[in-house]
């Protein structure tokens, strides 16, 4: 038998319809979601899909997911799926191109509501109808975050009024090696970095940027703290750098900077982690999960004994708490209204609140997998639990918190009173848990924002303002040029003629407004 | 042929003759069509490809006129509901950083083209003048190299060899007796960096498109040039250089146009607070405006606003060529 032979033309024409094909293949719209089980059982059983954020971004176990997934099925008749966004400024893009995308559906995602309202559902009667353990997980105040002026709300809490997130944190053995007790005034904190640095000539303060080292600081030489205040002059809302006393600040700090204090890297987003593990931060002046959680994890990966950080409760200079604590958030978990399942989204979240404070048995599921398989109680009683593959540091040995969208406040705070078995079978309180357990609602060792229960709608005010984004880059800009000695502050007048030219009376008339909607005069 | 002389006399036409022309033109162009068909057929995925992908897109500039908002899905970009005019290009030259992102983006290019344009031609000349093959080939290879690292990478190198936590240059500073410095968050240094980076990235690969015009030149060239006594050096600078002039002028206007492409993603990568005052561009400007702040028709604006002035320039240039006596790109 001979095999026919193509010819030229043949040939051709072959590879024609292929690229046609080809070219056809790529074009055509991507495969709707598989849908779970089969037939009937797959139209009763809502899915629902989640754009989250977990430590794992590549993901964790695939044999772990999804025995959890299918775990949450059977405990909640709902089937959760995960889109894991990845770390930093590409999770913003990669939202924003799930939300707009029509061809991807997508149930639930985190950030401030204002930006999204528009295109996702007012959650009142959902929450009314499925979510009474989620309304009574909140404070007045949390939810007052949550609505706009008409009362509506958008979103379930996921941040909120929060008095953990800032503390100088000193190196408690340097502290020690110099006899120095913990100190609790502006002159006891530089005295006691000139004891540190006088042993160890290599030792920095260092921040995280300038509005971190306004939580911590700015309040010492302020009446209001790292707050947007009332300027009685006008009566208008006005930017925290226009505070009496914020030139005063902005002097202290461009003398630290001089003296060779600061890491010279404190405004360049550089890496923490290696900084940390570098032992030369005397004081770190950041944000807290840096020394509660990525420096712990290095001090017992090292093995370090006497390296450590203690806090300072309280920092008074002269003007007060130097503290300033951090202000309502409006960052919410929204429902987009092209959701065709927003009811089975809540009550899977209900389910997860479900026991409030006292059993947070739902959350560690939805957090760290099966019980029994991924981790276990101890004593449900008195909250110990043990871990098997939820305590993994490697991604590929765990289910990675993918179904897990209570973050922040609420369970996720309930559930820091959790202490674990170590090692060695002894019970032990997670640093980074007993910080957050212990100081999230004292707010007496800072200042409050003046406007800290206002949900401001910024989407509104740039609409209203463009500059806005502008105005408000170009004041951190010129103020780190300030401390860092690139601008000299004999240049402060023309600097703040410069905001006139910025749009400084629109922003605070903007912002006046919306604050008089919430603080009528 | 007599009513085409007529036209090209601009002499009167008949309506009559022109149609008859236009119609055996067209006979004659799809004959040719019918004849050729397969290689058309072969033309046609990547003629689709630029439709689809290159010119559609184009459409979305559209944006640039309305408050978009991409939530409320594709229908909403064809609505005339939302249309604005000009009104996202007057807040950019509104805005307060719109002078320093002009500034920051022609300085950065201007550098870059200044001393990142010649430097390739000038590695070419000496590559080609390397009579050992394993050397000039060694040489050509790392030359290469960091080319293909991804910008990421690129900038994570630089990162750590200039942070003062121990980085390489940092720790030749101390040994020298210096103290360590922060080279990247120093106003001062900072677009040097940038230009250093781009050069060290960038000039090896580069250097291919004239060591690719120095294979075509006639070797009897530079005989002749030796027997009339020219040196090495005369013959690069008599021969070398004139054979690919025609490459640089190409090169040059590609660079022009495209001069305010100032380096979006190193930018993005190394700058901070700090610097934001010399580096922060069009580009870096437009994503965050765009993209994160997700005023996406304020970027389209800014980014149109771009294109039509890149635009401008590769018209100059190529005019410029052209007036030089050079071969153009049109």
């Amino acid at each position: 038998m001979s095999t026919p032979k193509l010819n030229r033309r043949q040939m051709l024409q072959g590879m024609g319809l292929a690229a046609a094909g080809a070219a056809l293949a790529a074009c055509a719209p991507p495969a709707a979601p598989q849908e779970a089980g089969d037939g009937a059982a797959a139209m009763e059983t809502p899915e629902v899909w989640f754009a989250v954020s977990t430590p794992c971004p590549g993901g964790g176990s695939p044999e772990r997911t999804e025995a959890v997934r299918q775990h949450l099925l059977d405990l909640t008749g709902i089937l959760v799926n995960a889109y894991i966004l990845p770390p930093g400024a590409a999770r913003t893009e990669k939202l924003n191109l799930l939300l707009a995308s029509g061809t991807q559906p997508l149930d639930i995602f985190e950030g401030t509501w204002p930006d999204f309202k528009g295109i996702t559902l007012p959650l009142d009667e959902l929450l009314e109808q499925e979510g009474q353990n989620i309304l009574a997980g909140h404070s007045e105040l949390d939810w007052k975050m949550m609505k706009d002026f008409e009362g509506t709300t958008w979103g379930y809490p996921r941040l909120g009024l929060m008095g953990h997130t800032h503390f100088p944190f000193f190196r408690s053995d340097w502290l020690a090696e110099a006899g120095l007790d913990m100190p609790d005034t502006w002159e006891g904190m530089e005295e006691a970095f000139v004891a540190m640095q006088s042993n160890h000539p290599e030792a920095v303060i260092t921040t995280m940027g300038r509005s971190h080292l306004m939580y911590n600081t700015l309040g010492a030489f302020t009446e209001y703290g790292f707050s947007r205040w009332i300027d009685p002059a006008d009566n208008m809302l006005k930017p925290a750098e226009l505070q009496p006393g914020y030139e005063t600040w902005l002097a202290k700090m461009n003398e630290w900077w001089e003296a060779g204090w600061m890491q010279q890297e404190s405004f360049a987003n550089p890496d923490y982690r290696s900084m940390l593990k570098t032992l030369t931060i005397g004081l770190w002046l950041g944000w807290y999960s840096r020394i509660t959680g990525w420096w712990d994890q290095i001090r017992r990966d090292a093995g370090y004994v006497e390296e450590d950080y203690a806090l300072a409760l309280v920092i008074n200079g002269p003007s007060g708490r130097a503290k300033t604590n951090n202000a309502g958030s409006n960052t919410a978990y929204m429902i987009p209204r092209k959701s065709k399942t927003p009811d089975a989204v809540i009550r899977y979240v209900n389910w997860i609140y479900e026991g409030g404070p006292d059993d947070v048995t739902n959350y560690l599921i939805a957090s760290w997998g099966i019980p029994g398989e991924d981790w276990e109680w101890i004593d449900k009683e008195q909250k110990m639990a043990r871990q098997f593959t939820a305590g993994s540091p490697v991604c590929e040995q765990k289910y990675s918190r993918d179904f897990q969208i209570t973050l922040g406040l609420g369970p996720e705070t309930w559930a820091t009173a959790v202490k674990l078995e170590l090692e060695d079978g002894s019970i032990g309180w997670n640093r980074h848990w007993q910080h957050i357990n212990t100081y999230w609602n004292q707010y007496e060792g800072g200042r409050m924002p003046v406007d800290f229960d206002v949900p401001y709608d910024r989407t509104a005010i740039r609409d209203r303002f463009p500059g806005e984004p502008d105005f408000e880059r170009f004041v951190d800009e010129e103020s780190i040029k300030f401390i860092t000695g690139v601008r000299p502050l004999s240049e402060w007048s023309s600097f703040v003629e410069e905001l006139n030219g910025a749009g400084l009376q629109r922003w605070s008339e903007l912002y006046t407004e919306q604050f008089r909607l919430y603080h009528p005069v | 042929m007599q009513q085409t002389g007529g036209e090209q006399l601009g002499v009167g036409v008949t309506p009559a003759s022109s149609a008859y022309t236009e119609r055996r033109g067209f006979r004659e162009a799809w004959r040719q069509i019918k004849r050729d068909r397969f290689l058309y057929a072969l033309a046609a995925l990547p003629l689709l490809y630029f439709v689809i992908f290159q010119y559609l897109p184009m459409v979305g500039v559209i944006i640039a006129f309305q408050d978009y908002d991409p939530f409320l899905g594709i229908d909403a970009m064809f609505s005339m509901d939302r249309w604005v005019g000009l009104k996202h290009f007057r807040n950019f030259f509104d805005s307060i950083f719109f002078w320093n992102v002009m500034r920051n983006t022609v300085v950065i290019s201007l550098y870059k083209l200044i001393f990142g344009f010649p430097l390739p031609i000038i590695l070419a000349l000496m590559i080609n003048e390397l009579r050992m093959r394993l050397f000039q080939r060694t040489v050509q290879t790392i030359s290469y190299l960091p080319h293909f690292f991804s910008m990421v990478v690129a900038a994570g190198i630089v990162r750590a060899m200039l942070t003062p936590q121990g980085g390489l240059l940092n720790q030749l500073v101390v040994a020298l007796g210096g103290e360590p410095k922060a080279f990247l968050t120093d106003p001062t240094l900072f677009r040097s960096i940038l230009v250093t980076m781009d050069i060290w990235q960038q000039a090896g690969w580069n250097s291919i498109i004239y060591l690719a015009a120095m294979a075509t030149i006639n070797p009897e060239m530079y005989e002749a040039a030796a027997m009339d006594g020219a040196n090495r050096f005369q013959r690069m600078w008599y021969v070398t250089l004139p054979s690919i002039s025609f490459a640089i002028v190409i090169t040059l206007i590609f660079r022009i146009g495209g001069m305010l492409n100032a380096g979006f993603e190193q930018i993005l990568l190394l700058y901070s607070p700090s610097v934001y005052a010399v580096s922060d561009i069009i580009d870096t400007y437009v994503y965050r405006a765009g993209l994160i702040g997700r005023q996406y028709s304020f970027g389209a604006a800014v980014g149109l606003f771009k294109s039509i002035l890149a635009l401008i320039l590769m018209y100059m240039a190529n005019k410029v060529a052209q007036r030089l006596g050079q071969e153009g790109l049109w």
